[in-house]
This record gives structure tokens, sequence and C-alpha cells, in this order.
């Protein structure tokens, strides 16, 4: 499924030369859901994120600095092994390829470390963990243009993240609440708001075990977010309170 | 050290014209080509990429997990291994490690256990499931781009690693492809004749002429 690209196969081919880091044969799970190289590399002379298969270019994002408008690791719930790469890009950036869904990936963390240490790129010590993939992917992606945040390893108390099951209708998902930004994924379409653009939020459909949560955003849409576990609570209004956005629940 | 127009720059180890990419570039910081002083020859990185038969197929691991029955064409195979001896043919220097990966690929058995196979009997599995190696060979003027997709036979074990790629550009260090059928290469490449060349111009290293 090759992206419609006129330009041909020549122009957007990446050379062994121009490679700056390569991810092997990871399992992107959005824009497409395929096994590929996910590619840092030079496109005449600029640094480009690409995803790659058999030397096929599928996606490809110029301009790191201006393009990437956010990009963050993120835990997998109940899969304590993998971690999400999730990126968000300018899809107008992209009009030789036919996606404009974020970019997701799933990174083994056992595997990947493997593969870092194989290749020389971290300590090839035994006690070292993922955390030094992660230090490294964010190192090569601030030198080509953008930040990867990270916000659930940091220990400082105003980065606290966390995430909570919930259903957006039918569709089950993770609620994921960051410094400065909620998630609601994996199915698509994948939701991101800046928690600053959220006016205020209710809550709603309270039983005994679960609640509803609706963020109305600046632009007065509302976006509803059902059966969340009760436990979850304190979390979300503690979030809520620290980014002073309005409860309107009666 | 020199330059070319396109402004990289290349050294010449051992008679092969190696294109040195940026520090930190992941292809640079896996190079550790280098003179062995205890063996007294030059090891070499070495670039594997195991290319499947395209009729292979396996199941993804997210549709065994919904029990779903379909597939996906094998990836290819990346290893890159080192200290390989300059001294050494393609199938002495396959360590055990890209053996097993061929084994598993191609389908032949697997390294026995405690035993130690001999080059010779690599060689003759790897032959029998008609197994061949290739490398990239480069256009003698480069143009703006500095990769090729052009690919050679390489001779698996009467000649050594050395011999083999002498004469030879490589981008850090030599990257060898190993599949059964051409069509197995990755997109975009094929295999060309090596350029005939006259005695008195293959005695001409490339480095003169540059």
């Amino acid at each position: 499924s090759r992206a419609a690209n006129g330009t041909g196969k020549s122009d957007t081919d990446i050379d062994d030369t121009n490679v700056i880091f390569k991810l092997e044969n990871v399992s992107v799970l959005s824009p497409l859901r395929k096994k590929l190289n996910v590619v840092l590399h030079l496109n005449n002379g600029q640094p480009t994120l690409s995803l790659v298969k058999d030397s096929m270019v599928e996606l490809s994002v110029s301009d790191l600095k201006s393009n990437i408008n956010f990009a963050t690791f993120l835990p997998v719930p109940e899969k304590p092994n993998l971690a999400y790469l999730f990126i968000v890009y300018d899809p107008n950036d992209n009009e030789n390829y036919k996606y404009s869904d974020p970019i997701l990936i799933t990174l083994n963390k056992q595997h990947t470390l493997a593969e870092f240490q194989e290749k020389q790129l971290i300590s090839q010590a035994k006690d070292v963990d993922f955390v030094k993939c992660i230090e490294y992917i964010r190192k090569q992606a601030i030198l080509t243009g953008f930040r990867i945040f990270d916000s659930f390893s940091s220990t400082l108390p105003e980065q606290k993240s966390f995430h909570v099951e919930g259903h957006r209708g039918t569709k089950e998902g993770t609620l994921y609440f960051l410094p400065d930004h909620i998630i609601f994924g994996f199915k698509k379409p994948i939701l991101l708001f800046k928690s600053s653009d959220i006016d205020s939020i209710t809550y709603s459909s309270i039983t005994r075990l679960t609640f509803n949560v609706t963020l109305i955003t600046k632009e007065s849409e509302k976006f509803e977010f059902s059966m969340i576990d009760q436990s979850e609570f304190a979390k979300i209004d503690e979030y809520v309170k620290r980014k002073q956005v309005m409860d309107k629940s009666m | 050290n020199s330059n070319d127009e396109s402004g990289c720059p290349k050294v010449i180890r051992r008679g092969v014209t190696c294109l040195l990419l940026p520090k930190g570039m992941q292809r640079s910081a896996q190079n550790r080509s280098k003179w062995d002083k205890s063996l007294d020859l030059f090891v070499w990185s070495i670039e594997w990429l195991l290319c499947p038969p395209k009729n292979r197929v396996v199941p993804l691991q997210e549709d065994v997990q919904e029990g779903v029955q379909k597939g996906v064409q094998e990836d290819f195979v990346q290893f890159v291994s080192h200290r390989i001896k300059e001294t050494d043919s393609i199938v002495d220097g396959m360590s055990n490690v890209v053996y097993e990966k061929c084994s598993k690929l191609f389908n032949f058995p697997p390294l026995e256990k405690g035993v130690e196979m001999r080059g010779i009997d690599k060689l003759k599995v790897l032959e029998d499931h008609n197994i061949k190696f290739y490398t990239k060979i480069f256009p003698q003027e480069m143009t703006e781009s500095m990769d090729s997709k052009k690919l050679i036979l390489l001779e698996p074990s009467k000649k050594c690693i050395g011999e083999l790629f002498r004469n030879r550009t490589v981008i850090e260090f030599p990257t060898i492809f190993v599949a059964q059928e051409e069509t197995d290469l990755p997109l975009g490449y094929s295999i060309v004749e090596e350029p005939q060349l006259s005695a008195d111009i293959e005695l001409t290293p490339i480095e003169e002429s540059n």
C-alpha cells in the first residue's frame, strides 16, 4: 500500500549514508498498522522522520521543528513490557502521503533494549534498562528539532501523569493525563487536547462504581468519556483543580 | 582522509574505500573495524542483511493474540557482527549467531549444541539451500546519491574478505546481502555483473584514480 507519491521512489528512498537513527521492524499501529522501520534521516540535508518498509517510504515528516506538534512516550495499560511512542505531526506537510492520523508505535522494552545494546548505542552493562533507550531516542529527537515528552517516568510532582480506563461511546480506551495535555486513545480517532484549551469539566452519571467525565473545550465542543472507575475520581479531580479548569458539575 | 566534491569524507582502509559518515550517525557509531594488534590483522564490522524468501509468511504477533489467521511477509533480518578477520572467507566469517538466523529464515537445520560446525560443512548447507551473497557496488564516479542499489555476487568460500572487498567502496563498513533468489532482495536493488576490467586497469587501485 504505497503512498500516492507522484515523484517516484528515488526521491523518497533513504540512502544508508543519510540515516541518523533507525529502529528496525517496530509495530506501528497508526497511521497504518504494519511492522515498519522508523528512521530519522537527512533528506536534502534536512532532518526528516520517515516510516519505511522494504525501501518503500510510507510516510515522511520534514522540518521536524515546526511540523511535529507533539510527541510523547506513554505506558501501555496492563502491559508493563511495552511502551507507546506517540507523535502528532502536521498532516499538511504530507501532501505526498495519504496519511493524516498521528503516529503510534509500540516498543517492546526488552527487544528495544537488546537492539540498542547490540548496536552499541547504549551501555551493554546488565543493569541498564529501557530508560536508557528513551534517553537515547529523546536526544536524537532534540538534535533533529523536536522534543519527545516522557512525563510518566518523571519523579517531579508537577510532571505527575496518570491514565485511567474509560469509554467514548462504545469504544474502550485510555485517558492519559499529562502535564499539559490529555490524550484519549488508541482506537481511531485518537483525541489530543491541550489542557489549556479545556474550559470546563463536568462529572455525571455517578454510580457506586463508575462515573462519566465530559471535557468542554474553549470552542464549546463536548467530549464525554464514560464508565470511569470511581477510584480514579480523586486523581482526575486533583488534576482539574491544578489546571484551574472549571468544574461545572452540579 | 580525503573529501570528494560531495563532501563525504572517505578513508582507504586495507584497500577498501570507506565512506565516513558524521560521528553520531548510527552506522558510524556501530563501526568497530580496526587493526587487531594481537591477531596482527585487520578485523571488520560487517552488516548482514538476510532476505527471507518472498513466499515466507509469518503470523503477526498481535493477530495470534486476537486469533486472526493471517500473516505478513517475513521481515528482513539485519545484524552487525564485529571482529570479522580479513583473512576469513564469508562462510568462515559468518558467526554462529548469523548462521542461526539464516537457518530460521531459509529453513535449514540449526547448529547442534556442542558440535563445532566447520566452515566446509556450513558451506555445503548454504550451497544446498542455494544461499547467495551479495554486496553493493558503487559507481566509479559518485553522483549526488552516495548510496548504491546495485549488487554484485560474492564468492563465499574461496576468497577471503580482504580480497573480496579490496578496491570496493563501503559505507563505513561492508554490508553482505544474503538471499536465495534475486527477487527476495529489498525493493529497488538489482544484481549487476562485475564490470569487466582489463588486466592493467585492475592493477590500478581505486584510490589513485580519485
